[in-house]
């Protein structure tokens, strides 16, 4: 595999070419989540429940699986302030969550690519033994 | 600036009257009005002389009832069309002393207006615009069916995944 440019360049390019291999950025998997795992998979968590977003007036955007760690950074940034130097490894942390979510999601579109082609590929195959 | 230059300017015209007449003591605005349209080739001299022009550079504007009286016409010739390298009296006019100046020239310093020819034409500023448009908005039609994006999945937030809505897991 090449850089991460030369992977994006090859997976939009692939979508001009064969875009029923290459899922799309806006919708979400559609394969089942479980789907080739023997054990269950671990659930995502979050600490905060929804009243607590709601309390802590977290815009819906910012309302992910990092919001918990954003919750404790506005809490210390408004009981240090003016010295919001003392929140750098709190907002380091959610920073942190943030790189992972991100992560996971570069993980999810491979998997649901790799499965794509795993059914193209079958796909292919009974389209041989048929001819 | 405009009514400084105005002044300034008033003050040289009333200097060139000089050449012909005396110089008065007092000055109104009746005196800066132009004498009558010249009829006779006497006039026209006496008036290229009043204004400091030589009688063949002499060319007063047409009777028609829009003319300026003897007022000579100078041309279509605004302040940076003169050379900017030249020792005038007046360098912000570009105007030696006794020299007339054309009817409009409040509207022509240099600041303000030119009278030059344009160096491109507009015929050339339409199709450069034209061609520059239709480039672009053509590109944007032709690669409407190949997007770039980052290979990305969806953000997944805990909100959908409330009430066994969907379920999130961890890779």
């Amino acid at each position: 595999m090449g850089g991460a440019t030369s992977q994006y360049f090859g997976t939009f390019s692939e979508s001009w070419s064969n875009p029923n291999v290459v899922p799309s950025v806006l919708d979400k998997p559609k394969h089942d989540p479980l789907f080739g795992f023997q054990n269950e998979r671990e659930t995502r968590e979050i600490k905060a429940s929804q009243d607590d977003l709601y309390w802590a007036k977290i815009p819906a955007s910012r309302r992910d699986y990092c919001a918990d760690h954003l919750i404790e950074f506005q809490r210390c940034r408004k009981q240090n302030y003016p010295f919001l130097s003392k929140c750098e490894h709190i907002k380091h942390e959610w920073d942190h969550c943030q790189n992972e979510d991100t992560i996971l999601r570069m993980k999810e579109f491979e998997r649901e690519r790799r499965l794509l082609k795993r059914e193209e590929r079958k796909r292919l195959r009974e389209e041989a033994v048929i001819q | 600036m405009n009514r400084l230059a105005l002044i300034r300017s008033s003050i040289i015209f009333n200097q060139a009257r000089s050449f012909s007449s005396s110089k008065p003591a007092l000055v109104f605005a009746k005196d800066f009005k132009p004498g009558p349209y010249p009829e006779t080739e006497a006039e026209r001299r006496a008036a290229a002389k009043k204004y400091g022009l030589k009688p063949e550079d002499y060319q007063p504007y047409p009777n028609d009832g829009f003319g300026y009286g003897d007022y000579p016409n100078l041309g279509r010739i605004s302040t940076d069309m003169k050379s900017d390298w030249g020792d005038y009296d007046d360098p912000y006019l570009k105007r030696n002393f006794g020299e007339p100046i054309v009817v409009t020239q409040e509207q022509l310093t240099a600041e303000k207006v030119t009278l030059r020819p344009q160096r491109v034409s507009f015929s050339n500023i339409i199709f450069w615009f034209l061609f520059g448009s239709v480039t672009y908005i053509g590109l944007h039609y032709l690669m409407w069916d190949y997007k770039c994006y980052i290979p990305l999945a969806p953000k997944q937030y805990p909100r959908d995944a409330l009430n066994e809505g969907e379920k999130h897991f961890k890779i």
